[in-house]
C-alpha cells in the first residue's frame, strides 16, 4: 500500500522551470514577443499548463494561424503531449540546461510524429485510459470498474488542479493490493531514444514468492544488456528498490512507472 | 522500510532536484495557480 507520504509528496511537488519561445519563423509582428517563463509540474501534461503560453504568443503570429493547434519542440524534436512532462524532460535530460528551452509552434504541425490534441478532454481521455490499463495489469480491472464517475472526476481534477489530497483520496484505492500482498503485474513503460516505449508483463514477485527489484525488471526487459542507467522523476532509483514499492510510490498519476533508459 | 538504504537514497535524491529552484527560478510564475477568492456585495 502506498503509505509513504513523505515520498509521495516529494514526487508530487516535482517542478521544472521552462522558458517558452515562439518559433522565430512564425513571428508576424514588428516586435518579437518576450519569452514566457513558467514553473511546470513534472506530473502534469503540457496541454494542461500552457493556456497562458498560447495567449501570450497568439497575438504575434499570422492571423490565419491564430486558431491553429499549438505544438512544442525541444532541439527540433516535437514533444509528445500525451507523455507526462517529467518523462519528456528525463528523456532529453542529458541535453537540457535549465531553464528548459522549448520552442512554440502554430504552423507545420508534424502529423507523422504527434497526435492531435484538440482540447483538454483529449488529455483526460488519454489519462483515464492509462489508469484503466494499469488497473487491468494490477487488479484485473476490478478497482476502476468498481469506482463511480465522481471518483474518476476527482482523480482527474486532482491532477489538473494540482491538488495532492484530492487526487490521493481516490488513487490510494488503485494502489492497494486488494487481498493479495502484491499487484498481479507491474504497470511500467520503458523509454529509449525516439522509438515507441517498451512494455512487458512483469510480476512483482518470483515464482518462489521472493519480491523482485528494479534490477530484476531491467534484466527481464533487456536480457542481453548491461551498463544501463534508469531514470525516473529526475533521479536514478537504486537497483535493489523493490518493484512493488516502486509501483506504489514512484508511478505517475496515470498509475504507470515511466522509466527512461540510457546507456551508462 | 523507512530506514532501508534504497528508500533513504531515493528521498535524498528527490529533495536534491533543482537545487537552484529557490534562488534563480523562484520568481517563475506557477503554471497551475488555484487561488480561492471571495465575492462581497451589498443587498
Amino acid at each position: 500500500m502506498a503509505n509513504d507520504r513523505e515520498v509521495l509528496r516529494e514526487i508530487w511537488e516535482g517542478r521544472l522551470p521552462v522558458c517558452f519561445q515562439l518559433n522565430s519563423e512564425e513571428i508576424h509582428s514588428l516586435q518579437a514577443p518576450d519569452a514566457y517563463y513558467l514553473m511546470v509540474p513534472r506530473l502534469s501534461y503540457f496541454p494542461l499548463v500552457t493556456d497562458k503560453v498560447r495567449k501570450q504568443f497568439v497575438r504575434y503570429i499570422h492571423p490565419d494561424k491564430q486558431e491553429a493547434e499549438m505544438w512544442l519542440d525541444f532541439n527540433g524534436q516535437p514533444l509528445r503531449w500525451h507523455y507526462p512532462i517529467g518523462v519528456l524532460f528525463d528523456m532529453y535530460a542529458s541535453d537540457i540546461q535549465l531553464p528548459w528551452n522549448i520552442t512554440v509552434h502554430f504552423d507545420k504541425f508534424p502529423e507523422e510524429e504527434l497526435l492531435h490534441c484538440p482540447c483538454r478532454e483529449a488529455v483526460e481521455s488519454h489519462f483515464m485510459s492509462c489508469v484503466k490499463e494499469a488497473d487491468v495489469l494490477k487488479h484485473r480491472s476490478q478497482v476502476v470498474s468498481s469506482m463511480q464517475k465522481k471518483d474518476h472526476n476527482q482523480l482527474w481534477l486532482g491532477l489538473q488542479n494540482d491538488k495532492f489530497d484530492q487526487f490521493w483520496a481516490v488513487n490510494r484505492k488503485l494502489m492497494e493490493a486488494s487481498g493479495e500482498e502484491v499487484f498481479k503485474y507491474i504497470p511500467f513503460r520503458c523509454y529509449r531514444g525516439e522509438g515507441p516505449f517498451i512494455q512487458r508483463l512483469v510480476r512483482p514477485v518470483t515464482e518462489e514468492g521472493q519480491r523482485k527489484s528494479l534490477q530484476n525488471l531491467i534484466q527481464e526487459v533487456f536480457p542481453n544488456e548491461t551498463n544501463l542507467l534508469v531514470m525516473t522523476h529526475g533521479i536514478e532509483p537504486p537497483w535493489e528498490t523493490p518493484l512493488q514499492w516502486m509501483s506504489e510510490h514512484l508511478s505517475y498519476p496515470d498509475n504507470f512507472l515511466h522509466l527512461c533508459i540510457q546507456p551508462l | 522500510e523507512l530506514f532501508k538504504p534504497w528508500r533513504v537514497k531515493i528521498l535524498q535524491e528527490l529533495k536534491k532536484r533543482l537545487p537552484e529552484e529557490r534562488s534563480s527560478f523562484e520568481k517563475y510564475e506557477k503554471a497551475i495557480e488555484m487561488s480561492s477568492w471571495v465575492k462581497s456585495g451589498k443587498a
